[in-house]
């Protein structure tokens, strides 16, 4: 299978690991990507301007005959919200009178989870993909907000169970996380800080409280927000969390039998070897009973 | 109740108002029941002086002041779960973008919050993609309050190689197709906030 990859600004900057993850996860499923050649910025949540937005969607989608996955739940949205607008013809034309390359046609978005979800679904046996099933390991399913809403894409996007089937299929156990589609408020982070921690620390509570060994996140502000702004909040409230935030790419990887470098672990804030040692001991386990 | 139910607008400004973010947000706005779900439904009501249905009711009586000042806009963090549960199918989070845009292109109005979209659209109109550090940089210098919140985060951030610490490096991201992106901005977006843009890029450099 081939796709175009739509890597977005922040994975060339603060969501590296997302990247190096991402590449190498698809390698090993046997996915070939396709940088979209002179990709832009899609905009995130900052151009409140509709049309403008779109504009800046499109002439990446324009870019390709492929259909695009993109690793970020927020470019995700905005190139799935702009290929919905974009049915629109008076819009296309609009949006047209500025793109060099003009949109045409219907185009196809993809988010990476769904990208892995297909390629363990088409397995005729998924074991023998998964040859480091997570036993042991619990995992809270972190969505965020973009990656379903608005909807009629990926899942429900009031309780949507993808990643949770996910975690299931790789061999660990999802939390009961409440706080799981509770936004993380990144958007406003930079001019609005108060306010974003005072959520941050109560999905971080709530994830420990449901017993999990790390978070699952599918987008890397939410990532940026309760992985490098961890140690920062524990400041602030005066408390330790110390909980690992994998990308659903790192996790993925983790089961696929990919070593911690090629996934970027040690590029994460919180420290990952905490979740690394209870799966090498799981495995110590059961060699022995074997 | 003490709310006013009336629709009527007042002013000629109000009705101007109203139209536009009509135009951009979606006539359905119209059809508002003030049931107050998408108030109940988003993660930061509890910071906003007016909640989300106020706001949707300010616009249908043209009351552009106290709409456009309201600090709410700028707390929305674009969740869109308002847009999701609204049983009149309205956007309500396109309403406060729509009110964003209107702010970002009135002469005189300016805080903290659209500087900071102004910088991002900016980067985006010129570069063609976000640099972290241009944009953390170009923040810090228009709104030094932020300045500590942001070093900390850098402290973070550095050690892990995920900021590159130069001009050059970050300018290096630049994609071919700048002349493409400023005539999206130009052609599509609103010429007054270009303007606006530009005086932003002028006072920072």
């Amino acid at each position: 299978m081939k796709l175009a990859y739509y890597p977005g600004c922040v994975a060339r900057s603060t969501g590296r690991e997302y990247e190096i993850s991402t590449l190498a996860v698809c390698r090993a499923l046997g996915v070939e990507l396709e940088e979209i050649d002179d990709w832009n910025c899609c905009g995130a949540t900052h151009v409140s301007n509709e049309i403008v937005s779109t504009a800046l969607a499109a002439r990446n989608l324009v870019r390709t005959e492929l259909p695009v996955m993109a690793s970020c739940s927020i470019c995700y949205s905005r190139l799935r919200a702009a290929m919905i607008r974009l049915k629109d013809r008076k819009l296309r034309e609009r949006v047209n009178e500025a793109l060099e390359k003009k949109y045409e046609g219907e185009k196809e978005v993809e988010h990476v989870i769904e990208t892995i979800t297909g390629a363990l679904n088409e397995a005729k046996d998924p074991e023998d993909i998964v040859v480091r099933p997570l036993a042991g390991l619990k995992a809270a399913p972190y969505y965020g907000c973009l990656l379903t809403r608005p909807g009629g894409g990926i899942d429900s996007p009031e309780n949507p169970s993808i990643l949770e089937n996910l975690i299931r299929t790789l061999g660990a156990e999802p939390t009961d996380f409440r706080l799981k589609m509770k936004c993380c408020c990144g958007p406003i982070f930079m001019p609005e800080e108060e306010a974003a921690a005072e959520t941050l620390i109560r999905i971080l509570r709530n994830a420990k409280e449901s017993g999990a060994d790390f978070v699952v996140a599918l987008c890397p502000l939410c990532h940026l927000m309760l992985d490098a702004n961890q140690p920062l909040l524990e400041k602030k409230f005066g408390e330790k969390i110390e909980l690992p935030i994998l990308y659903v790419t790192q996790m993925t990887g983790l089961a696929l039998g990919l070593g911690a470098e090629e996934l970027g672990l040690e590029m994460n804030s919180v420290s990952t070897r905490p979740v690394l040692e209870k799966l090498a001991a799981a495995e110590g386990e059961e060699e022995e009973v074997c | 109740m003490t709310e006013k139910t009336t629709m009527a607008t007042t002013t000629p400004e109000g009705e101007e108002f109203r139209e536009k973010v009509l135009a951009l947000a979606g006539d359905e706005v119209k059809t508002c029941i003030q049931c107050g779900t998408c108030s109940a439904s988003c993660p930061t009501a509890s910071l906003m002086d007016v909640p989300i249905r106020k706001l949707v009711k300010l616009v249908l009586e043209g009351e552009k002041e106290r709409a456009l000042s309201s600090r709410s806009i700028w707390l929305c963090t674009s969740c869109l779960l308002c847009t999701v549960r609204c049983p009149r199918s309205i956007r309500p989070m396109a309403v406060v973008a729509a009110l964003k845009s209107i702010y970002e292109e009135e002469e005189g109005m300016r805080c903290k919050d659209s500087v900071f979209e102004g910088i991002f659209a900016r980067q985006i109109r010129d570069y063609g993609r976000i640099s972290e550090f241009l944009l953390s940089a170009e923040y810090m210098i228009r709104s030094p309050s932020s300045a500590a919140q942001i070093m900390a985060f850098g402290a973070e951030l550095i050690p892990k190689g995920k900021i590159e610490l130069s001009f050059e490096a970050a300018r290096g991201e630049r994609i071919e197709g700048t002349e493409e992106m400023r005539r999206i901005f130009e052609l599509l977006g609103d010429e007054g906030k270009s303007k606006k843009a530009e005086e932003t890029k002028e006072a920072t450099i």
